[in-house]
């Protein structure tokens, strides 16, 4: 107690140097404080430095910067890699002057370039994309080493594509899309904003000086050309572009034009090959049958997203002012209107084409060019070809879009703030005083309801219809929020809702973004013309859905045949995929194979589980009654062996050519189609296991990706849960198994190999992850990535479709990495995991064209045909559909970014797959039992594991015994 | 009936009795449609089954005569035919009973309400509904994490906190099944039974009336139990019958195999033996088993429903 008054003084002395250090922490950023009432995290405000166009945009226009006037151009020659010269060649693609062809071996170039005075400026390429992969090229542009803005993240170098032929018909009459065309020449482009929020080319404001410009490699090879930075378009508006036709003394024309915007022989390009005819059964358009689809309207769903530009071609015989109608449908954003940009001869005439407003209406309608009185814009044309090119673009809609997206993150933020004073799963008895704890809580609440109310006024005056269902979300959302400032005590509750409203903002963004119009066809016309489509009369359309209704018994949708030419032999494919999967096969098909082995295909769809074994199918049916197509693509990867077992299909090692074929593929993704020395199957899609984790999440933190299970038990773990985040591992042993250096199967398949210490280690720690590690049993790992609550886990393939194209607010926020592994102790981490195999193709052994269909599957199989299919079905269906081929040529050249497929390949180093034996449908069945008997019902691991290995062993022995072994 | 009896009443006499047959073949011409679709989808496979049965048939290769093997195996070895026989036999007591009791009790309340007919078709509309369909309109209510309805409810009551693993759950697949299934199969007994309740001449009221009934329950008691009971039987039966037969509702919302086997009912035993496992001859001895169960089931409901004049 003697030196308790000494002690007290130390104290007290501590305390207030804390105090004063707080004090000091309270004073200085007052500034900032007024503005941003919450603190921001080192993240936050970094990602906030990264502005985007729109307030980059806005600051030129309030500094008053000067547009350039001269153009600034770097020849290939000027580029650089490190501190060489590039190497440039001639005549690529007919270029006479030198270009420099960038291959994904150069990671980036740079030149410089000197600005005589700072002005703002386009940039403007010249860019020639060989043949490949149906994606764009994309480029991420620098200049002096910083981002201007997030624009030029991923500047975008489009393909340009038409239709090989007008469309073709298939056996029962139908039309077909063509196959498309790929228009490989030289393009020059100015960068513009990729999703179509801006309708002009961007600026980019250059200061007096030399600069050091950086683009670096994205996506896909490409040669390059000319780099100019130019002066900025201007455009004139209507009146003074149509002062100037009046002074010319330009008359109106006389021609009358109509041409049907879905043929092929008007159509000259088109930025995508999606784009596509499409058939309206409407008696109204032309040409229109009753019995037969014919595609006879243009775009549709397939012209919906921003930047997507079709170019048609017409000629005029007088020269004069004429205006441009067009015979539309526009139903597809309920009541919200689309845009266009109309260009004539790649020129936009007038500043009011910039982006033209369709407006709603579920009627076909004429939509004459107009201004706001009705009175139709008139163009001057003269004698000769002319083109007129529409791009979607986003027009007024896109400020709003890019208002609720930004809110979408607010909500995020918002929720990150909320779970990490709560948690995720908050104690809804406990008061939390969060407006408290929270400063600007609030606050940021109300901004978000003031936003959305501002989203919701400008929408609905967009619109055409009373109340259209986008006003109706952000009507919810906004209610969610004014909840929860009206009662904050409730908000803990509601944090599902503050979920629900990201998602729903998130998918605002993106419906908001798809602007489909149908174009059946295009009058040039002078002013004075008619111009009326002709509406179909109740009773027209009543005949007709009629009879279409009654034709439809006669026709068999499921199945595409039908061949042209001589054929020597008919194979019968099925196959377990929608309609689309089938068309492409059947087109490439019919184009590459029949028309070189002279072999015709029957095409037939299925749906996905009618192949699998487990269930009652059509294959193990037709198997049964004798009636066996010849190949069978899309079975699920434990099929095959179950098929084989009982003799119905071929083994492909009868086959000399077998191994041959098989080095296509990577060597584990076969193992579950072996059984004892046969093969019966071959890969056809394949899977990875790769850690997915929000970048931007980990670097608030400051935590590291895991590399070991031992460090995500140590470090990542508890880092995590201190905010309230969660890690997410699919219910999979394998890993665990793997990694410890086990197996399912004993060597020669006769027995379950989850007998032995090491399995039941391995055992033990997968079901710790559960039981003492708290990691959560189930959870839509999607989702909460996207929320942020899980910023961490193992995914497959699935994952990545989904974050890459139903997350448009991650871009650039997550990452892929190596799946954490066990650390051995010569200071190697083991990351072994299973799960390679997809699917499988096969050969029916009742097929009595066994060659035929083998030399089927090997043109199937192939890189090139491979490549080509994955192509096209990524642009008739979109990048959803990417074909995750189990060829591993092709797979590498599925447009993935480098460090996507980098970790992709290295995985492939660690894949170790399982093979499928006698009875094993057992073996996955007992280890989810074990599992839920341990982390469910709190069994021991030693007795669910050993209870399993009893049943599995059991099982495996009758099957042994009544297949002979 | 009275036809049966008639050649025995009538004297033997040979123009008689072709009469009789020209009769009667008039009377199977008319049967014959239904009997021989009967024959051919129903008869026929029921034999089928009880012949490969005795046979090890893998779907693909042809039938091996095994004798009685499948049987042996199936009271000896599986351990799991007896969790399946359990669960259905749980199945059966709880949920047939309970199905039928509450059937005619929303029958007899609705049948003196008002609104008779738009209660009638809401309480027939999840009979007629795919089970698949129901069961994602179910899983929204039974979802295994919070933002399923039950869960979010009862952890907003403060009664749970943690959200309770319907689905996963062992302890709780079961109950869960039932419940979606007592819901399901209620509309036919329903139906049977606002039939029956028509049925009843209002006469026996008005006459027990007048004979000193008192209430309500004493009319349901005396006049309506007894009036209705074919009516009763059938929808016993077929009450019956859907338990034992519980199957497609388990798979949707516990998935096959359920975990641990919790809603493993005899007929996904023999789903997953017959197409899982492809073992046909064994399904069909499990097949012939739940045929014979459901068969004795039959009769003893039907001795204990019919009266004597049935």
């Amino acid at each position: 107690m003697k030196n308790c008054f000494g002690k007290r003084v130390l104290v007290t002395a501590l305390a207030l140097c804390l105090c004063l250090l707080q004090w000091q922490a309270v004073l200085l950023p007052v500034s900032a404080a007024s503005v941003d009432v919450t603190t921001p995290s080192a993240a936050a405000s970094a990602a906030a430095e990264e502005q985007n166009y729109r307030e980059v945009k806005a600051e030129y226009v309030q500094q008053q910067y000067p547009t350039a006037v001269d153009t600034i151009t770097v020849t290939p020659e000027m580029l650089m890699t490190g501190d060489k010269a590039v190497t440039t060649q001639s005549g690529i693609a007919d270029r006479e002057a030198p270009a420099f062809l960038w291959t994904k071996e150069t990671k980036a170039i740079s030149f410089t370039i000197s600005v005589p005075t700072a002005a703002l400026y386009q940039v403007e390429m010249d860019y020639y994309i060989p043949e490949g992969y149906a994606a764009e090229a994309q480029r991420r542009i620098l200049v002096d080493g910083i981002l201007p803005y997030t624009e030029f993240n991923e500047v975008a170098f489009t393909r340009w594509w038409k239709d090989a032929s007008a469309p073709p018909l298939n056996n029962i009459g139908d039309e077909v899309r063509p196959a498309q065309e790929e228009i490989a020449v030289w393009h020059t482009m100015r960068v513009t904003d990729s999703i179509g929020l801006d309708a002009e080319p961007l600026l980019l404001y250059l200061t007096a000086g030399t600069h050091t410009v950086t683009m670096e490699y994205i996506l896909q090879d490409m040669a390059l050309g000319e780099v100019r930075f130019v002066p900025p378009l201007t455009y004139p508006t209507y009146a003074e572009y149509a002062a100037v036709n009046h002074q010319a003394g330009y008359t109106a024309g006389t021609d009358v034009i109509r041409f049907q915007a879905e043929s092929t022989e008007h159509i000259v390009m088109k930025s995508a090959a999606s784009i596509a005819q499409v058939n309206s059964g409407d008696p109204c358009n032309e040409p229109f049958n009753m019995k037969n689809i014919v595609l006879n309207c243009m775009g549709g769903t397939s012209w919906a997203t921003a930047g997507q530009t079709i170019v048609w071609t017409f000629d005029v015989k007088s020269a004069g002012l004429y205006k441009l109608a067009f015979w539309v449908q526009q139903n597809g954003n309920d009541g919200l209107p689309v845009y266009r940009q109309i260009a004539i001869d790649d020129q936009i005439p007038f500043r009011e084409m910039l982006a033209y407003r369709f407006d709603y209406d579920k009627k076909w309608q004429t939509r004459t060019l107009e201004d706001a009185q009705g009175k139709p814009y008139l163009f001057y044309l003269d004698a000769g070809t002319h083109t007129l090119s529409m791009t979607v673009t986003m027009g007024e809609l896109g400020d709003i879009a890019q208002d609720v997206f930004d809110t979408a993150s607010a909500c995020s933020e918002v929720l990150q703030k909320i779970v990490k004073i709560t948690g995720s799963s908050p104690d809804t008895n406990f008061e939390y005083e969060l407006p408290d704890k929270i400063p600007g809580l609030l606050y940021d609440m109300q901004q978000i309801v003031d936003i959305l109310h501002d989203c919701m006024d400008r929408v609905q005056a967009l619109s055409t219809i009373k109340k259209p269902s986008m006003v109706s979300t952000l009507n919810m959302v906004s209610s969610t929020f004014e909840d929860m400032i009206e009662r904050p005590d409730y908000i803990p509750r509601m944090l599902d809702d503050i979920r629900t409203a990201q998602e729903q903002l998130g998918t605002w963004y993106t419906t908001s973004q798809s602007l489909p119009l149908t174009v059946d066809y295009v009058w040039v016309a002078p002013e004075g013309e008619k111009t009326v489509g002709g509406r179909s009369s109740f009773w027209r359309k009543l005949l007709s859905t009629c009879y279409q209704f009654l034709v439809s018994f006669t026709r068999d949708y499921n199945s595409i045949g039908g061949v042209e030419g001589e054929t020597s032999e008919v194979l019968n494919v099925w196959i377990a995929r929608g309609r689309e999967w089938g068309q492409t096969l059947k087109e490439l098909s019919d184009a590459q194979f029949t028309s070189e082995y002279k072999i015709a295909v029957n095409v037939r769809m299925l749906p996905a589980s009618q192949l699998e074994a487990g269930a009652v199918n059509a294959l193990m049916l037709a198997v049964n009654s004798g009636n066996v197509p010849d190949v069978a693509l899309g079975l699920a990867s434990t099929s095959p062996v179950e098929y084989a077992i009982r003799g119905a299909l071929t083994d492909l090692r009868t086959f000399e050519d077998y191994e041959e074929v098989a080095q296509r593929f990577h060597p584990q993704s076969s193992v579950p189609y072996a059984y004892r020395n046969g093969m019966y199957a071959l890969p056809e899609t394949m899977d990875f296991r790769a850690l997915y984790y929000r970048t931007d999440i980990f670097e608030e933190y400051g935590l590291k990706v895991p590399d070991t299970w031992d460090e995500i038990y140590t470090s990542l773990l508890p880092a995590l849960y201190q905010n309230n985040l969660e890690f997410y591992i699919p219910a999979d042993y394998t890993p665990f198994l793997l990694q410890h250096g086990g197996s399912y199967y004993t060597e020669d398949h006769k027995a379950s190999a989850l007998d032995t210490a090491i399995a039941y280690k391995a055992f033990k720690e997968y079901t710790e992850m559960f039981t003492s590690y708290g990691v959560p049993v189930s959870a839509n790992f999607y989702m909460r990535m996207r929320t942020g609550e899980m910023p961490i886990g193992v995914g497959t393939y699935a994952e990545y479709a989904m974050l890459k194209t139903a997350a448009p607010e991650l871009m650039g926020r997550w990452a892929m990495a190596p799946v954490p592994g066990q650390l051995k102790e010569d200071g190697t981490i083991d990351r072994t995991v299973g799960g390679i195999a997809s699917t499988a193709c096969v050969i029916m052994n009742g097929s009595d064209a066994q060659e035929a269909a083998w030399k089927f599957l090997k043109w199937y199989t192939s890189t090139d045909m491979q490549l080509e299919y994955g192509r096209n079905l990524e642009s008739y269906i979109g990048v959803s559909a990417r074909w995750n081929t189990a060829n591993t040529e092709a797979f590498v050249n599925l447009p993935w970014t480098e460090d996507e497929i980098g970790v992709i390949r290295y995985m492939w180093n660690w894949v170790k797959e399982t093979p499928v034996v006698l009875g094993s449908y057992m073996n996955g069945r007992n280890v989810y039992n074990a599992w839920n008997s341990v982390v469910i019902g709190g069994e021991d691991p030693r007795t669910a594991l050993e209870n399993a290995v009893e049943t599995i062993n059991r099982e495996m022995q009758m099957k042994q015994l009544e297949y002979g072994e | 009936m009275s036809r049966s009896v008639a050649p025995a009443a009538v004297p033997n006499s040979k123009k008689k009795r072709t009469l009789q047959w020209h009769n009667d073949i008039k009377g199977y011409a008319f049967m014959a449609p239904f009997l021989i679709l009967f024959s051919v989808f129903t008869l026929l496979p029921v034999i089928i089954a009880f012949v490969l049965s005795l046979t090890s048939y893998n779907m693909i290769e042809a039938p091996q005569f095994v004798g009685l093997r499948n049987f042996t195996a199936l009271f000896m070895d599986d351990d799991i035919f007896t969790i399946a026989v359990k669960n259905t036999l749980i199945f059966a007591v709880i949920s047939g009973p309970i199905g039928f009791f509450m059937s005619f009790v929303m029958a007899w309340l609705i049948d003196g309400m008002a609104f008779k007919k738009t209660l009638s078709l809401l309480f027939y509309v999840p009979s007629i509904t795919s089970s698949v369909a129901m069961a994602v309109v179910w899983m929204y209510l039974f979802s295994s994490d919070r933002y399923g309805a039950i869960n979010d409810l009862l952890m907003d009551l403060g009664i749970i906190m943690e959200p309770v693993l319907w689905t996963t759950n062992p302890d709780t697949i079961l109950p869960v099944v039932m419940i979606i299934s007592i819901w399901m199969s209620m509309g036919n007994g329903f139906l049977t039974f606002l039939a029956g309740l028509k049925n009843i001449s209002p006469a026996y009221y008005e006459a027990a009336r007048i004979d000193g009934i008192q209430n309500r329950f004493q009319e349901l008691f005396y006049i309506t139990l007894p009036q209705m009971k074919p009516q009763m039987l059938f929808g016993s039966i077929n009450a019956m019958v859907a338990a034992l037969g519980v199957f497609d509702i388990a798979v949707s919302v516990a998935g096959m195999p359920s975990p641990n086997y919790a809603a493993h009912t005899i007929v996904a035993h023999l789903y997953d033996h017959a197409f899982i496992r492809f073992d046909m001859g064994y399904a069909s001895a499990i097949a012939v088993l739940l045929f014979t169960f459901s068969f004795a089931v039959g009769q003893i409901l039907m001795k204990v429903f019919s009266s004597k004049d049935m």
